[in-house]
């Protein structure tokens, strides 16, 4: 049986990476056919999807719902700064210290609240996302609420950046690939459905939570990093700002909490199909946000992913079901 | 530093902090429904008395007999029609649910209203008292007597009204409340309207006392579920003295620690409550079931002999 | 099980639907740069319309707004031998400095924006000086703090440019419009932990003693404040009767509320970037009576200017807002001359040519050393509706102390 489960999941795997593959290798060629806006859209649309990926992984498939995104994607953008301002390092570098840094953020975030369960949790996270940000505002090593800038001549182009982006985000993806069609997502998924009962199964929940929670944090710091690199210029309030964490978790859910493309869908949805539409009016998005969700979490539970894999089940379900034989006379 | 005003401030705000938890408690005691909105719904009551203050240009307390209808009659359906079913889904869903009411009460605030921070202007809210040789604001103590009261009326009606009694079997077993002919259903869509009653008189104590923006919900979120925790779901009581406590413990970490921490002392206290809970829960626990055994034994020898 | 099917579908081609017309409306905008002759001049700005500075976005884009206007009903500006209308574009920032970054970079690679003009504080007019660096494109901003703008750039902006006071200036006009006061020389700070409050009171701190002050009280507290009770009472206990401040609107009006209720009525109150505004008044009414503020001196005399500046003061009053007007004017007017003067919409041109300006306008006698003007400052004070410069002695009113509105 599970060896069954298994291929399947091996096969859907190899199916998503090669998918995958292709959207990246046509991704980094097109490159010169964008002009600079369309360039720097993409970049912005890639980086919220190497975030939202990375989110889905703690969030969708581990089931604990974490608010405290902001001070993991905050914690990458101010490492990335201080690295370029202290030495001149290349970016490979300094978005490694960044990883590393995100990593060690969550697993003590992890350690500390995850004997909490459910709501407890959740506004845990809230408490931890909001301490970190008061916390810099008064923390005069990373400029209190002045905040610090890197040397803009260290500062890559618009079209580095988005090669950038575009790595970010396949690494997240492939992670999130290998991550959901695999053991350790099933195991993931065990702890999300039923934690005493994985559990007494001989899952260890804690381990399963932590392993989710230090990748998510991996990859949220990663892309933090690079959207400091869009900025330059970083302090707290924008940094920290808890708007990182709602953005994420908004994505997440209307494309589909715990699906491989779900972060794909939401982040095209919400930042393309809302907040680069309505540029003009931030608060209109932000209101057209919040009842796109509303709408999906009531009528789509499974994001839109869920919903088109549904409505694919259904209409397969139609097409082979057997006409009813005609009424003989 | 004196201790005596940092002790009768501190105490004065957690007056205001238990209005502000009390909609929270009631709501996540009743249902297990973790308002998110619940902020939100505090700024949207005070907007809403400056409209009824543009429009009749009256008190902005006597403007709470149109807000607090008005806001009651809009959360109802809001509970009734989408929340409840929800409810039925697991922890999550309604979470995500208020989540997005959330935004979209502060946007359509932020829209109709503009970004500027607003305040409720009353005569007294600038007045002073003298109690006892320390000078108080008189809101503030206005607002200890609005937090005490409130809890007093929500004692009342959950332990000596029919109503009441047919709360708590709701929240203490639904399914059995519902075969017992109680319409659980309406139960909690009248608990969130409360709530947001509550949250409407929260909305207006806060504006004439301090200020408003459309964004300010977030902070008082935070400071609801510190006095939820702290102070337990069981009973209002517990709220206030959860508000009062925070209230406190803010005043002195302030004082002791420097003015800009105050913020951060709540989030600590709140952390540290949450890490604590489980050993307290497990205390507490243990003391109750040492106070059956007696019990227990004495029934067993009654059974034996 | 069809009817949630049917939702999935509408809202996958809904979604569809808005991706592939914004793809279209991106990609037809794509093209950045002065675009073909004829067409317009484009100025953007990322301004806080709604938000925590909401306040302060729309007279920002009036003051704007105006100079374009002025420019356009003269004919427009001459560039690569052409005539062109120019053009403002403004997007609402919500006052939020991540936004400010994503739309400016808009407004130059999508609307086309051949110059940019800046927010209000450091906090939003930093993102966007930065953007103008990193994508050159020459910048002029108003309403930051000169110190805390340069701080922004360690290595000093190539294409921003900032015309404002610094916190230097603030310190030497507050001690001065106190000396007007019979007072114990005592003063309270309450200041926030933005840069703003920061800088300025360590200013105060440092600079007191040679003012012949002392520090008697100093509160810090995060923007968001509201409830300043044990502070006033501490102020109160260490007899202070002096008020520097620091902080945003909102914790400004319960500040003052408070005050009152809790019988603390200092000689002098100064409360900078918090009652800068006819917000103030119109929140507090008569309270706001009174209370003081080192803002731009009032606007130059100048006889081209006299028609706006009228036209401002009748708009918002003699008030603050109305000088924050006129610098947001000069802002703009500094730009749009340094494009006729470099008869070009090339970057460098523009930005060689704003580094020479040596003219006069509302905000004073504009020439820039470092990339910064710095504008004459004057104290105020709320007196009915106006406020009324009391500080330099004979430069229109006369401070009253104490403070009316706390009595």
């Amino acid at each position: 049986m599970r060896t069954l489960l298994a291929a399947s999941s091996a096969g859907s795997r190899y199916r998503s990476l090669i998918a995958l593959a292709i959207a990246v290798v046509v991704l980094f060629a097109a490159q010169g056919a964008f002009g600079r806006y369309q360039t720097s859209v993409l970049t912005t649309l890639l980086l919220y999807v190497c975030l939202v990926s990375a989110w889905n992984l703690i969030g969708g498939v581990a089931g604990q719902f974490s608010l405290a995104s902001s001070a993991v994607v905050g914690l990458g953008s101010y490492t990335v700064v201080m690295a370029l301002r202290a030495a001149a390092l290349p970016l490979a570098v300094v978005l490694g210290l960044a990883v590393v840094g995100g990593a060690l953020f969550s697993a003590i975030l992890g350690a500390i609240l995850f004997r909490l369960r459910g709501f407890y949790f959740t506004i845990g996270t809230l408490a931890a996302a909001l301490a970190t940000m008061t916390w810099m505002t008064t923390w005069d090593v990373t400029g209190a609420t002045t905040g610090i800038s890197a040397p803009i001549q260290l500062i890559p182009d618009g079209a580095t950046l988005y090669r950038w982006a575009l790595g970010a985000a396949a690494v997240a993806m492939a992670a999130s690939i290998l991550v959901i069609h695999s053991p350790l997502g099933l195991r993931l998924r065990s702890v999300r459905d039923g934690e005493d009962i994985a559990d007494s199964l001989g899952i260890s929940p804690f381990t399963m939570k932590m392993a989710a929670i230090v990748l998510s944090g991996a990859l949220t710091a990663l892309g933090g990093g690079l959207f400091a690199l869009q900025k330059a210029s970083v302090e707290p309030f924008s940094a920290f700002s808890l708007n990182w964490s709602i953005t994420i978790i908004v994505m997440a859910i209307v494309g589909g909490l715990g699906t491989t493309w779900g972060p794909v869908v939401g982040v095209v949805v919400i930042y393309y199909g809302l907040t680069v539409q309505l540029q003009s009016l931030p608060s209109l998005s932000a209101l057209l946000s919040g009842l796109v969700l509303v709408l999906v979490i009531r009528f789509l539970p499974g994001g839109i992913v869920g919903a088109c894999r549904d409505l694919a089940r259904w209409t397969w379900g139609r097409l082979r079901r057997p006409r009813p034989a005609a009424r003989t006379a | 530093m004196d201790i005596v005003t940092v002790v009768v401030s501190g105490l004065l705000t957690g007056g205001l902090y238990a209005t502000v938890g009390l909609g929270l408690a009631l709501v996540f005691g009743v249902m297990r429904l973790v308002n998110l909105a619940h902020g939100d719904l505090i700024v949207l009551g005070a907007y809403a008395s400056t409209l009824v203050m543009a429009w009749l240009g009256v008190d902005p307390f006597l403007s709470l007999l149109l807000v607090v209808p008005a806001m009651a009659l809009v959360a109802y359906p809001v509970q009734r029609y989408l929340l409840t079913g929800l409810l039925r889904r697991g922890l999550e869903p309604p979470l995500v649910a208020t989540f997005g009411i959330s935004l979209v009460i502060s946007a359509a605030i932020t829209q109709l209203f503009s970004g500027n921070a607003r305040s409720l202007d009353a005569p007294y809210a600038s007045a002073g008292v003298n109690v006892l040789g320390v000078q108080l604001r008189l809101i503030d103590v206005i607002g200890l007597g609005i937090g005490v009261a409130l809890t007093v009326l929500t004692a009342l009606v959950m332990n000596r009204t029919r109503w009441g009694a047919a709360l708590r079997a709701s929240a203490a077993d639904p399914v059995t409340a519902g075969t017992m002919g109680i319409n659980v259903n309406v139960v909690y869509a009248i608990t969130f309207a409360a709530s947001a009653a509550i949250a409407a008189v929260g909305g207006v104590l806060i504006g004439v006392a301090y200020s408003f923006t459309p964004t300010s919900g977030t902070s008082y979120i935070l400071i609801g579920f510190t006095v939820v925790v702290l102070g337990g779901t069981g009973s209002p009581l517990g709220t206030l003295l959860g508000g009062l406590a925070l209230g406190l413990v803010q005043s002195v970490g302030g004082a002791l620690l420097g003015g800009q921490y105050r913020d951060f002392v709540v989030y600590a206290v709140f952390i540290v409550v949450l890490a604590l809970k489980p050993v307290a829960d497990r205390i507490v626990e243990n003391r109750r079931s040492r106070l059956r055994q007696p019990v227990v034994a004495l029934r067993a020898e009654g059974a034996s002999s | 099980m069809s009817k949630k099917s049917l939702a999935a579908l509408a809202l996958a081609v809904l979604a569809l639907a808005g991706c592939a017309s914004g793809g279209s409306g991106g990609g037809s905008g794509g093209s950045g740069g002065s675009g073909a002759p004829g067409d317009t001049i484009k100025i953007g700005a990322s301004l806080p319309l709604t938000g925590a500075l909401a306040s302060f976005g729309p007279i920002l884009q009036a003051g704007y707004q105006a100079a374009v206007d002025e420019v356009n009903a003269a004919g427009g500006l001459s560039a690569d031998g052409q005539s062109h209308q120019v053009e403002l574009v403004v997007l609402d920032s919500a006052s939020d400095p991540n936004k400010v970054t994503d739309q400016s970079r808009t407004l130059v690679e999508q609307n086309g924006a051949v110059g940019l003009l800046g927010s209000i504080s450091p906090a939003l007019t930093v993102p966007a000086s930065t953007v103008a660096d990193l994508e050159k494109v020459p910048m002029v901003s108003t309403l930051t703090p000169n110190q805390a703008w340069k701080a922004g750039n360690p290595s000093g902006w190539q294409y921003a440019w900032n015309m404002f006071f610094d916190e230097q200036q603030i310190s030497d006009v507050s001690f001065g419009t106190a000396d007007l006061a019979q007072t114990t020389k005592k003063i309270a700070i309450f200041a926030n932990t933005d840069e703003d409050g920061i800088a300025n009171g360590a200013l105060w701190e440092d600079q007191a003693p040679e003012h012949g002050y002392t520090i008697a009280y100093r509160a810090d507290f995060p923007a968001g404040t509201t409830d300043f009770t044990a502070q006033i009472n501490q102020a109160k206990a260490a007899g202070a009767d002096i008020l520097f401040g620091v902080m945003i609107p909102p914790d400004a009006f319960a500040l003052w509320k408070q005050m009152k209720a809790l019988a603390w009525d200092p000689q002098v109150a100064f409360c900078q970037k918090c009652n800068s505004q006819a917000a103030f008044q119109g929140a507090l009414g008569e309270l706001a009576e009174g209370a003081s503020v080192v803002y731009l001196a009032n606007p130059s005399d100048a006889a081209e200017y006299a028609q706006v500046t009228a036209r401002f003061q009748k708009e918002y009053g003699r008030t603050v807002d109305a000088t924050s007007a006129l610098a947001s004017y000069s802002a703009a007017k500094v730009l749009l001359d340094a494009i006729a003067t470099a008869g070009s919409t090339d970057a460098d041109k523009v930005n060689a040519a704003i580094g020479s300006t040596k003219k006069e306008y509302p905000i004073g006698n504009v020439s820039f050393t470092d990339h910064v003007f710095s504008a004459d400052v004057a104290g105020l004070q709320w007196q009915g509706d106006a406020q009324v410069s009391v500080f330099p002695a004979g430069s229109g009113g006369t401070l009253q102390a104490p403070v009316k509105g706390l009595q």
